[in-house]
């Protein structure tokens, strides 16, 4: 008999414990993630969908695309105007606190990423600069100091349909475009 | 009632008013016309001389201290804005006087005490939280959340320490400021 009641509150405990990990979560992640909406159903997941959106904040450790994790990614728009489409073939260039360089290249979204298990090294913080086809590599001003999701800080102008109505202006520097608005 | 009880009585009536009158002598309530004395960098050199310029390119970007949640919090005109521009656009002007004299209230009140001991030792003492936290545990400093950032050989870190010791002139401090904002 007692050994039956210590072998029923040894499974409780284990289920306890079992279901207290897996349930825990960041809420702040999980309000975040929530405030990005569903997928847009005329692009399929996959390298093209959600551009403009802040990609490291799923595709990392904890996140609903944990699978797939990214060290650094982000979204580069043709122009600066609101309605500007991505801007494919950009380069995207990186290079890290220890002087560690990476590439990669926009996609017809004008996605771009690095894979974690491309830069598994990365250190913070690091400069980054893009080049358009025919045109001078511009640099970012300013080093990136912690956050692998470009468009943590560079958010869609007001406007773009990939835009949020409750984006904070004061909050962003705005999209990264390639070339001068026309 | 017994005489050993009227004693009791007695004894514990002495405890406690004796108890009362000492709380009340140790703990006196604040003394509202105090002051701390603080001896502050200079406003004008964080200002003009590249201090503030220099801590907004390498400490004040959006994800960083340009955040309004964070400690620190840091403006620039190329990371966290004061307010809107025209029609609740983002202000694309470069950082403003205003901008400025926040992040130097937010710099010089982080630790003023600690900052003034340095100021009145002439840089001598820099065990206080604006030298450790850049330099991160593995620089021999504190644990900041964004890692390692300077070293205590950069111009950034010297833009800041001459500036709180107050023993720079003014050419002197932007060169230093100036170089560690582009390192």
């Amino acid at each position: 008999m007692l050994y039956r009641t210590i072998r029923c509150l040894s499974l409780a405990s284990v289920l306890t414990f079992a279901s207290f990990f897996t349930s825990c979560t960041d809420p702040v992640r999980d309000r975040a993630i929530e405030r990005l909406g569903e997928e847009d159903p005329a692009v399929p997941m996959g390298p093209e969908h959600r551009p403009g959106q802040p990609c490291v904040l799923c595709h990392s450790d904890g996140g609903p695309a944990s699978g797939q994790p990214f060290a650094i990614a982000g979204t580069i728009f043709k122009t600066s105007s609101a309605d500007s489409e991505g801007a494919a073939d950009v380069d995207v260039l990186f290079i890290d606190s220890n002087s560690a360089t990476r590439n990669t290249t926009t996609n017809a979204a004008g996605n771009f990423y690095i894979r974690e298990s491309e830069w598994q090294d990365l250190a913070f913080p690091f400069k980054t600069g893009v080049k358009a086809q025919g045109k001078d590599q511009r640099p970012m001003i300013s080093t990136v100091n912690r956050e692998g999701s470009c468009n943590f800080c560079h958010k869609p102008n007001p406007g773009s349909r990939y835009a949020f109505p409750d984006d904070d202006p004061r909050e962003s520097v705005g999209q990264i475009y390639s070339e001068l608005t026309p | 009632m017994t005489r050993w009880t009227t004693r009791l009585a007695l004894a514990a009536w002495v405890t406690a008013v004796g108890a009362v009158a000492f709380g009340n002598g140790g703990c006196s309530t604040p003394d509202s016309g105090a002051l701390s004395r603080v001896n502050l960098p200079d406003r004008g050199q964080f200002i003009d001389q590249g201090v503030s310029a220099f801590m907004e390119k390498r400490c004040g970007a959006l994800d960083c201290h340009g955040q309004i949640g964070r400690p620190l919090r840091l403006y620039s005109g190329s990371g966290l804005r004061m307010a809107d521009g025209p029609k609740g656009a983002r202000d694309v002007s470069a950082t403003t006087p205003a901008e400025r004299l926040a992040n130097y209230f937010a710099v010089v009140g982080l630790e003023p005490e600690d900052i003034t001991e340095s100021r009145d030792s002439a840089g001598a003492f820099t065990d206080f939280l604006l030298l450790k936290k850049p330099l991160g545990i593995d620089q021999g400093g504190v644990r900041h959340k964004g890692g390692s950032v300077l070293r205590s050989t950069d111009s950034g870190f010297d833009c800041l320490a001459l500036w709180i010791a107050g023993t720079a002139e003014n050419a002197a401090l932007k060169a230093k400021c100036d170089d560690g904002a582009i390192q």
